[in-house]
Formats: C-alpha cells, structure tokens, sequence
C-alpha cells in the first residue's frame, strides 16, 4: 500500500483492490466465497437493525427517538454498499446478444444527459461512423454504465464536461470514459452538493470493479487511469462465440 | 433422511391455533421477527433450524411458515419442498440475504407464496403476512 492508497476514500481503495480481482477469473470464486458469506451476514445484520428501528418508532417514548431519524439515511447507504459488493461477489451468468454498441449508447444517451443537465455538466458522446455488431450482455452493461454516470456526475464538479467515446478496432468494442480534470468534491459546492457527494462515494466507486467482472466475463479487459485525469477504459472483443459467463449459485 | 432429535430450542409463545412458524439460523434475526410478528398482533413460534421445524409441523399445523434460505443441513427451499408435499396448501413465504437471479427467482416462485429480500420491507411484508392469515381462516 503507497501512501496514495491511505489518502483515498476507503471505497476507492477497496474498488481498486476489487477491480485488480475481478481481472483474474480464477480468483473470483474465492471472491464469490468470502464477500457472498460477508454479504449475507451483513444483510442479517441490517435486517435485525430495520427492524429494530421500526420497532422503536411504534413504542409510546418514539418520539424521545428522534435522534434515530439521522441514523436512517446511513442505514440506506449501508445496504447499497452490501448490495453493490453482493452483485460483485455473485456469479453472473450473462445474457449476451449480438447488437450494434450503437443501439446502446443511442438508447442510453439522453437518460445520461438528464442525470448529468440536473447538476451542471454535460456528456460528449463521440461515436463511430460505421458501428459493427458485437456480443454484450446489453442489460448488464447498460445498467452498469448508467450507475458509471450517476456516480460520476455526483462527484464531478458542475461546468466540466464528461466525455464518453467508443470504437471497434482489431475486431473489439474500445469503450472510453474520460475526465480531463480530477473529480474530487469541489469545497465551493453547497453543503448539500458536498452531503450527496460523500454518501455516493460509499458505494459509488464499486461500479468499477462490478463492470470489471462484467468485461472480463466478456473476454475483455478494464483499464483505470485515476491521477490529474480520470479514464475508464473497457476492450472487448466483437466475437466471443460461447461465453455464457458463470453459473447462478441457487 | 432426517433424522433429528426434537429441540429444546424449540420457543413456544402461545399453546392456541393459528400461529406463525419463524425459521432462521440467525439467532438475533429470528428474535427482532418474532417481536416485529408478535407486534402485528400475530401468535408465533420459532425455530432456529429446517429439520427442527419439520419435526414441530408434524405434530402441530402453524397456519403460516416464514422461513430463511440459508441454513446449514436443510436449507429454506429444501424446507419448503418437504412442507409442501406433506400440506400442499400451507402458505409459506421466504426471506433472503442472498441476489436472486430472475430464473432463481421465478423457480422459487413456484413453492413459496413470496420470496421477499432482506433487509425486509417492513410494511409490505406485515400486509402480506395479514392477507395470508386473514386468507386461510385465522
């Protein structure tokens, strides 16, 4: 551990160590073995937890609890972040279906757009001219880029504009999300802007390594560039005829 | 085979039909349950095993069995399975920790009358467990 990795969020850190496990697939089992275990005991855990909130609010003295009402919101950022490790953990057994990226992107864009218009930046999509058909899990990946926009336009200071761009060389989709500038919280943000920021740096960074799993199972790779500029960079191939990624566990 | 010696874990709040049957391995789960359902205004008897719970049904009838999935020897759908081809019209809904892909979902659909995640939506979960009793007579 370099003393950049103490000064990161420990989600980030986790996010990395995950992504680093995610891009060897016969590590993922060990994976599935001991967060799926971790994932269920939290999830025990935060079961007892709801239920004794909501125990608490019924009894006469609930509104000598009100103090509980704070501990709510952290609560649910709990269970997002065991949910996001969870969908990591899992075998994922893909759904792939031979498409043009383009019908994606295409679909995709103007939600991206919105989520991004509310806080202030905008999207630059760059696409290909000619766009090949090739084999994705189009549910899979959608939903893993749309949570990719909401956790970067979260944390991404208003005014910059975010650039996603894609191609097919060599017979492979080149996916690339780029930030020319760190998007580290801006301290001129309003206080809320800072709040929501900090909650989404919880489990946001995960979607990196979720898409890792993703991409590998795809027969690609995932790169991460994270210093002055931030860029995500996803490679796979057009063609890779009989993966059907990993079996459900139940 | 079963083979399992009845327990003295076995917890009886109330000796009087109808009542709900509360399985979870996980002790404190299965305690914060049994006061949530108690606190619905419901009867309920817990235990913290599948075979423990199968060896109760069969010499009292719960009107409702709510069950965990993941437990060691039997687990919640193995509970189900046995439950069911004794008294196919038992209701008996599932909670669990565990993602559930839609296939796994669906297949599980077709033993249990629900299959809720946790942590639990609570007011949904207290509506339906109303409906099933109200449902089969209690």
């Amino acid at each position: 551990m370099t003393p950049t990795d103490l000064d990161e969020p420990p989600a980030r850190q986790l996010a990395r160590s995950l992504t680093r496990i995610a891009a060897s697939p016969s590590q993922t089992r060990h994976l599935h073995a001991v967060l799926g275990d971790y994932c269920h005991q939290s999830r025990n855990l935060l079961n007892s937890l709801k239920m004794s909130f909501y125990l608490a609010r019924r009894c006469p003295d609930s509104n000598k609890l009100d103090p509980l009402r704070h501990l709510e919101p952290r609560y649910i950022l709990a269970e997002r972040f065991i949910d996001r490790l969870q969908q990591i953990a899992r075998p994922i057994p893909l759904s792939s279906v031979s498409l043009p990226l383009s019908l994606l992107i295409d679909d995709r864009a103007p939600v991206w757009a919105e989520t991004l218009g509310r806080s202030g930046r905008a999207l630059i999509i760059e696409s290909p001219l000619d766009s090949s058909t090739g084999l994705y899990d189009p549910m899979r990946l959608g939903q893993g880029l749309d949570d990719l926009v909401a956790w970067r336009s979260a944390i991404a200071p208003p005014g910059f504009d975010l650039r996603l761009r894609w191609a097919v060389e060599n017979r492979h989709f080149h996916l690339v999300w780029d930030e020319p500038e760190s998007t580290r919280p801006d301290l001129r943000h309003s206080e809320t802007t800072l709040a929501q920021a900090a909650e989404v740096e919880h489990w946001g960074p995960l979607i990196v390594p979720l898409l890792g799993r993703l991409i590998t199972l795809q027969g690609g790779t995932l790169d991460l560039t994270d210093s002055e500029a931030w860029t995500l960079t996803l490679r796979w191939p057009l063609d890779a005829i009989g993966n059907h990624g990993e079996a459900p566990s139940c | 085979m079963l083979s399992v010696a009845p327990s003295p874990l076995l917890t009886e709040t109330c000796s009087a039909p109808p009542f709900i049957l509360l399985v979870d391995d996980h002790q404190p789960s299965l305690d914060k349950l049994r006061q949530l359902v108690e606190a619905a205004g419901h009867v309920c008897v817990t235990t913290p095993s599948a075979p423990e719970a199968l060896i109760f049904c069969d010499s009292r009838r719960p009107t409702l069995v709510v069950t965990d999935l993941a437990m060691p020897r039997l687990d919640g759908a193995g509970l189900a399975r046995w439950l069911k081809a004794r008294y196919p019209a038992l209701p008996i809904l599932l909670l669990t920790g565990e993602l559930l892909d839609s296939p796994t979902r669906s297949n599980l659909r077709e033993t249990f009358s629900a299959v809720l995640s946790k942590p639990l939506e609570i007011e949904p979960f207290l509506s339906l467990l109303q409906q099933l009793m109200t449902a089969s007579g209690a």
